[in-house]
């Protein structure tokens, strides 16, 4: 049954059709057959006591008045039908009276057998008493072979036989085309499911046309499709709206702090102008206490100036073109650590920056990253007698990752987190310069670049920060 | 008794003793103890009534029996009288009359006219005439030829008969055909 479980419903339907019908049709031909046989036999019965009660009215006389040659002659008759075997008169005292026997047609009973009829080995034999005017006068017995019948039967069997294989065939070609009107919509629908599972085409359709259990399944599984189909649709609307809500809001975001940089640029300038202005012009009226106080002013004025330059830039790297060309980030790394060498050419800083780290990005915003994290790297191990910065690159889940490591102040990996957000720093001004926004400007061009960036590190035991480019388009 | 021609008269009365002795059946029946030629022709009689049918007139009514005549002295009287008790034919219970001479003769349904009576058998005859009466005798060739229906012979100790058909018909009797296949003169011009 296993093997019939795994059928094609096609072939299953046609089994089942098939076999339906071939049992129907061998139980119909076994009836026919056996009401057959027993018709034929009881028609043969019949047929030969009828003939014995011919033959028995035929040879009255010659028994009542003792001529068994005219009683042989009656009998004799029967020579024409090559079926019967022998036939025999007995007198009322059941002896033989006269007999007729076909060549090699083994024997006749001696004496009067009783009035009947019944089929013995391979022949049907027929007593019947021979009554003269309601007397019993003798007994008549004729005996048939079967052969005739059992040819019949043959012949019976034979048509039967053939008509059971005829029938069978019309079953089977009939079923293989009835099936279709239940395996067919059937595989249309499995074609769909598979459409929608394979390919995710919520847009398949199966199709339709009968009212019946099937027609009613293909049309709730197109409605299926079609709730699935709208709420997608539902659903790609209220991304694409929420996301441009956020566009939106972001935008707004970055062009209101753009704007708000900007135009506190101007009374900055002037504060620190007009402070410089008074400590130039007024130096002679201004006692100590009051110069150190504006020299004060002018710092933070500064200070502030850059801060105000950081978020400009910022501002800058999100909205700027991105132009993708191969960028060398081994080349850019040498360039970052001359320039920090030359800056300060008093500290003992050893690079180890890794060849032929060559990527697709815009070679500008690369650099602006590998400048910033290496400038970060240089600045945190400033407080060490000789520090050790490493550019290179590792391999993770089979993709390149970048990271540029340092042995330096480190920090707590509980604080990781904050690094990445604009001014937000883990040391304090005094211990470290810096606006803090060095690390959150590379993560937005990584960002931009379809990469991340992370930290590992611990309290003065140096940091690794590593990026990727790509991880998923831009 | 002009119309009863002399055509029925077997003429080949040695074929068909030669044919008798050619069935073995009845080589059979002849070696069991034989019944005397005197009891078969009673039985004969008796048995001639059933296949010889008579007009209804010739019946009171219904319940009227068959008479079975005798004329003259024979043994075959007393034998048919112990023949008929009880029997009956087509419902009809049998009687048996004895005639002893022509003057006393009756009419029945079947007559057997005992040898003793041959000299008389013209008058017999003559007096039945119309009477619808079967009438059976002896010497079969010689009997029918002068009328009679049906006439006993003996063929190999066999008892057996002639019909003289015609005869039978002009009385208005009906004799079966299953008994004139029976008869020896028939049977002896069938064979080949």
């Amino acid at each position: 049954m296993r093997g019939f479980r795994d059928l094609p419903i096609s072939q299953k339907l046609m089994l089942l059709m098939t076999a339906t019908s071939v049992l129907a049709l061998l139980l119909a031909c076994g009836a026919f057959v056996a009401a057959e046989v027993a018709a034929t036999r009881g028609r043969m019965a019949r047929a030969l006591t009828l003939r014995a009660d011919i033959l028995g009215a035929n040879s009255a006389a010659a028994l009542t008045f003792n001529d068994p040659k005219a009683a042989e002659e009656t009998l004799a008759t029967l020579k024409i039908d090559a079926g019967v075997l022998g036939a025999r008169i007995y007198a009322a005292d059941g002896r033989p009276f006269a007999s007729y026997l076909r060549p090699g047609a083994g024997g006749l009973p001696p004496s009067a057998p009783a009035e009947g009829q019944g089929f013995t080995a391979g022949r049907l034999e027929a007593a019947r008493t021979l009554l003269l005017d309601g007397r019993p006068i003798g007994t008549i017995y004729v005996a048939q072979d079967l052969g005739e019948m059992y040819r019949t039967f043959a012949l019976l069997a034979g048509v039967t036989l053939a008509v059971l294989v005829l029938c069978s065939f019309v079953a089977w070609a009939l079923a293989a085309r009835f099936q279709r009107l239940i395996s067919g919509p059937l595989l249309r629908l499995t074609e769909t499911a598979k459409a929608v599972a394979e390919r995710g085409d919520y847009s398949a359709r199966a199709s339709d046309g009968s009212r019946d259990e099937l027609g009613v399944l293909v049309g709730a599984f197109n409605e299926m499709l079609r709730q699935i189909q709208l709420r997608d649709a539902e659903l790609e609307r209220r991304v694409a709206e929420r996301t441009a809500e956020l566009s939106a809001a972001n935008a707004e975001l970055e062009s209101f702090s753009y704007s708000v940089a900007h135009d506190l640029r101007a009374p900055l300038r002037h504060i620190h102008s007009f402070s410089r202005m008074v400590l130039q012009d007024y130096a002679g009226t201004l006692d100590a206490a009051g110069a150190e106080l504006l020299e004060k002013v002018c710092a933070s004025s500064v200070r502030m100036g850059r801060l105000i330059d950081d978020l400009l830039t910022l501002a800058r790297l999100v909205r700027c073109d991105l132009r993708v060309g191969e960028a060398d980030l081994s080349r850019l790394a040498r360039e970052a650590a001359d320039d920090l060498r030359e800056a300060e050419p008093g500290r003992a800083v050893e690079f180890v920056i890794a060849d032929g780290l060559r990527v697709q990005g815009d070679a500008v915003l690369l650099a602006t990253v590998v400048q910033n994290l290496l400038g970060n790297a240089w600045k945190y191990t400033s407080k060490h007698a000789s520090a050790r910065i490493e550019f290179g690159t590792a391999r993770q889940d089979g993709r390149p990752v970048y990271f540029v490591r340092d042995d330096g102040a480190g920090f707590d990996m509980a604080y990781a987190g904050k690094l990445f957000k604009p001014f937000s720093r883990l040391h304090s001004l005094r211990e470290f310069e810096g606006s803090g926004v060095g690390l959150a400007a590379a993560q937005r061009i990584l960002a931009r670049h379809g990469g991340r960036i992370w930290c590992e590190g611990e309290v003065e035991r140096g940091a690794t920060f590593y990026f990727t480019l790509w991880d998923k388009p831009a | 008794m002009s119309a009863v021609g002399p055509f029925f008269v077997p003429r080949l009365l040695p074929l068909a003793a030669l044919l008798a002795a050619a069935l073995p059946a009845q080589e059979a029946l002849a070696s069991e103890p034989q019944a005397s030629a005197a009891e078969v022709r009673a039985v004969f009689l008796l048995n001639f009534t059933k296949f010889v049918e008579w007009p209804p007139e010739v019946f009171v009514d219904t319940a009227a029996p068959v008479t079975l005549g005798v004329l003259g002295e024979d043994p075959v009287a007393e034998l048919l009288e112990a023949a008929v008790a009880g029997e009956t034919v087509g419902g009809r219970a049998l009687t048996v009359r004895r005639f002893s001479s022509l003057d006393g003769l009756k009419p029945c349904h079947v007559l057997y006219i005992a040898p003793s009576s041959w000299r008389d058998l013209p008058a017999v005859l003559a007096r039945l005439e119309g009477s619808r009466t079967l009438t059976v005798g002896e010497e079969s060739e010689r009997f029918t030829k002068k009328g009679g229906m049906i006439g006993f012979l003996l063929e190999r100790d066999q008892v057996r008969f002639d019909i003289n058909q015609k005869a039978a018909e002009a009385a208005g009797l009906k004799v079966s055909s299953r008994l004139l296949r029976l008869a020896s003169g028939r049977r002896a011009r069938a064979a080949p």
